[in-house]
């Protein structure tokens, strides 16, 4: 019962297509006419008076080729590299339209325009510009505070080792725009929070270990 | 919502999909914003919005301004509604360059609307790579140059990226830094060289891009041709992209032939195209209140004899010899003065310049052609009467009601309702007068049984409201195409489908008599969406 009542819903959805609104979908135009109250809803309100919608002329040729041309140019740029779509989902179980849906057709990316640089702002030539692509300075796994044998090596190797950081350092600045850089700032600023939590914040159990410790010593003198 | 940003939103969605779109709409909501204010408002990623502005720098729909050297400034990106809307026009300008240059100028407009600026080089390539075209790469090569020269596609500088008002500021600033102490007047003087020296920047353009042909100092009789024909090459560095004014104006000009066709007859139109052929070098904006002049002299050398020929008007026959047939001259001065009387506006004396020399008169055709589209528009929408009332108010001014009961020849009944009606959609409007006006009233006392009412319209008022209406029907329009696209999005999949695309008779009959209902409802869309944009055009841009 349930069953039947569902197919008949998803039925009458799929089916037919772009004949039916959103509240007749159940109802087709023929049984409305068939019941005597003139429909199973009441359209004549006063929000929605009943009106003679006219109805407009028919195209004439200059109109029909307009809209070829406009056919045409959808087409081309939904395929162009203008076109920004979604990324495609991430591949679900395997079904057997799959091999019929495959785009063969390779879409340019931003990055092969051919335009001049110059038309664009700094911070946008990375997207067009595939030798200005931006390294991500690499997320440090070393814990940032504090490492001696760093500050060890950097004191020994004296010259040799602040050479080495600045060039570093320097290619990390450059890879990235202000914005890059104050998106990087606030990051490390997380990150920063977390080894301060990690570093400096005590339950309250190592003090009394502590203060036995203490207390213990200063038992002893006891 | 702003229907303006909602339209161009629509626009941008319909050509470059959802990202864009939703990018644009927020910075035409929000006037100029930063790239870490997209990202606020939209909750897109950095690296979409960047791409997204590319897309829209790319094609002329953003502008941009950077810091100044030494100042800590981000960048600005706002986006220009007008270049938006003018993408509506796509379809009608490229079959206008399918008249002018047949299907090889419809692939070059093609070609720029997608990538939205390009350069010589680029539309090589394309013809290259095109298995179908290549062997008429130099008919492409010598369209592109005749579309140049003839400024339909236009050259693009970096400047035009900056945005112009800030240009502008900068100029000022920089102006105002030779003088320490400024006065009112030197204030006006900075600000009228600021404005000079941009003009002169952007101004240079008119044939940038453009370089002479290198000729042969040699051979005489070259040169001589080469300085008649005056046909400039393309310079292969520049970018080029679609010049709208250049349309438009053509669009105009043939409405105007079509407005005058209508209103006395055909061959009026010829007149009126004529006029058109002679000031063709000359007419350089949209805004100009009249065409470049013409003397019937140079009328009758461009029409052609067979126009003359019909005689199909009807002139004061000669005293002398009555069974004369009238002269091309007196023809074509009987035209002009036929086209001078109507009510319409279209040709005027220019008694200035010389004797009998005459022009268009676009400042009157505008405002006449406004006019028509209202009245068609109220007569539709409120039936004749209420059009008559009307136009009444408009010719005449501020009346009462009973004087327009008088010359409405209405009944006062229906005066009172009409008017009532034409109120509450705002086609006229209410003034209050005090009564008692003897000397100056010290309040603005205004009770009803003391004053008395005058009807009027405010036409230009009207004219944006009707505008704005526009933009909406079409963003609807635009909407309901959505709609019909996604209520029919299984049969879209399967359109899609590799297979089917090869061979379309995998479908069944069901299928595809449901794609040519889709077919024919996007096509309605499509042509609605058109002919409203025609209207945009008349209120708009004429």
């Amino acid at each position: 019962m349930s069953r039947g009542g569902r197919g008949g819903f998803g039925g009458g959805r799929g089916g037919p297509g772009g004949a039916n609104s959103g509240a007749m979908q159940l109802v087709s135009f023929d049984m409305l006419k068939d019941l005597s109250s003139g429909g199973l809803f009441n359209v004549n309100t006063a929000l929605f008076p009943e009106m003679d919608v006219p109805i407009p002329r028919k195209p004439n040729s200059s109109e029909t080729s307009q809209w070829k041309f406009k056919e045409d140019f959808l087409k081309q740029v939904h395929e162009s590299a203008y076109h920004l779509v979604p990324p495609p989902p991430k591949p679900d179980i395997e079904r057997y339209s799959d091999k019929y849906k495959k785009a063969t057709v390779r879409r340019k990316t931003l990055r092969e325009i051919d335009t001049d640089f110059d038309f664009f702002p700094e911070e946008l030539q990375s997207v067009i510009d595939s030798s200005k692509i931006k390294k991500k300075p690499k997320v440090q796994k070393v814990d940032e505070t504090f490492n001696l044998d760093e500050i060890m090596n950097a004191e020994g190797e004296g010259k040799d080792g602040e050479d080495e950081e600045g060039k570093e350092e320097g290619k990390d600045g450059e890879a990235g725009s202000d914005i890059e850089f104050d998106e990087e700032g606030e990051e490390e600023e997380l990150v920063d929070d977390n080894d301060y939590a990690q570093n400096y914040f005590d339950n309250g159990e190592d003090e009394d270990f502590d203060d036995d410790d203490g207390d213990g010593g200063a038992g002893d003198y006891y | 919502m702003s229907q303006q940003a909602r339209l161009c939103r629509e626009i941008i969605e319909e050509e470059f999909g959802p990202f864009v779109a939703k990018v644009a709409h927020q910075i035409l909501l929000k006037g100029r914003l930063t790239l870490p204010d997209i990202v606020r408002f939209t909750k897109l990623t950095p690296k979409q919005i960047r791409e997204s502005l590319v897309v829209l720098i790319q094609h002329g729909l953003a502008f941009f301004t950077e810091a100044v050297e030494g100042q800590k400034e981000q960048t600005h990106y706002q986006v220009s509604a007008e270049q938006t809307l003018m993408r509506l026009r796509m379809p009608a300008i490229m079959q206008v360059a399918e008249e002018r240059w047949e299907e090889i100028g419809v692939d070059i407009c093609r070609l720029l609307f997608i990538h939205g600026r390009m350069k010589i080089g680029g539309v090589r390539d394309w013809v290259k790579g095109d298995s179908k075209r290549k062997d008429k790469m130099d008919q492409y090569i010598k369209a592109f140059t005749k579309m140049a020269n003839e400024h339909y596609i236009i050259a693009v500088l970096p400047e035009h990226s900056r945005s112009a008002v800030d240009r502008y500021l900068e100029a000022e600033q920089k102006e105002s830094e030779k003088y320490t102490i400024t006065t009112a007047k030197e204030i006006q003087a900075i600000k009228k060289s600021a404005l000079e020296s941009v003009e002169a920047e952007y101004g240079m353009l008119e044939n940038a891009g453009l370089k002479r042909k290198a000729i042969d100092a040699i051979s005489s009789a070259h040169k001589r041709m080469a300085v008649e024909i005056e046909d400039m090459e393309v310079d292969e560095k520049i970018y080029f992209h679609i010049n709208y004014e250049r349309f438009n104006i053509l669009f105009r000009n043939n409405s105007v032939m079509d407005y005058a066709i209508e209103r006395i007859n055909r061959t009026a139109g010829q007149i009126v195209k004529a006029f058109f052929e002679h000031g063709k070098n000359k007419i350089r904006s949209l805004h100009e209140n009249d065409s470049p002049s013409a003397t019937p002299m140079h009328i009758a050398n461009i029409i052609p004899q067979d126009v003359i020929d019909q005689g199909d008007i009807v002139l004061q026959p000669d005293l002398i010899n009555p069974g004369k047939k009238p002269s091309v001259q007196d023809i074509i001065t009987g035209y002009i003065t036929l086209l001078k009387i109507d009510s319409a506006g279209f040709v005027r004396s220019r008694d200035e310049l010389g004797s009998s020399q005459y022009s268009i008169n676009f400042l009157k055709l505008r405002e006449n052609m406004k006019r028509k589209l209202l009245e068609g528009l109220v007569r539709e929408k409120m039936g004749v009467a209420t059009c008559r009332i009307l136009r009444i108010l408009i010719e005449k001014g501020k009346l009462d009601e009973s004087q327009v009961q008088k010359l409405a020849m209405l009944p006062p009944k229906d005066t009172r309702e009409k008017l009532a009606l034409l109120n509450l959609r705002g086609f006229v409007e209410i003034q209050a007068n005090r009564l008692d006006v003897n000397e100056v009233p010290r309040t603005a006392d205004r009770a009803p049984g003391r004053s008395f009412h005058l009807w009027y319209v405010p036409l230009e008022k009207i004219y944006e409201e009707l505008l704005v209406d526009v933009y909406r029907t079409v963003a609807n329009l635009q909407q309901r195409r959505r709609q019909e696209l996604k209520v029919r999005s299984r049969l879209l999949e399967k359109l899609n489908r590799q297979d089917v695309k090869e061979n379309i008779d995998l479908l069944g009959e069901g299928d595809k008599a449901e794609i040519t209902q889709m077919d024919k409802v996007l096509e309605r869309i499509e042509i609605s969406k058109k002919r409203l944009d025609q209207m945009i055009m008349i209120l708009r841009d004429f």
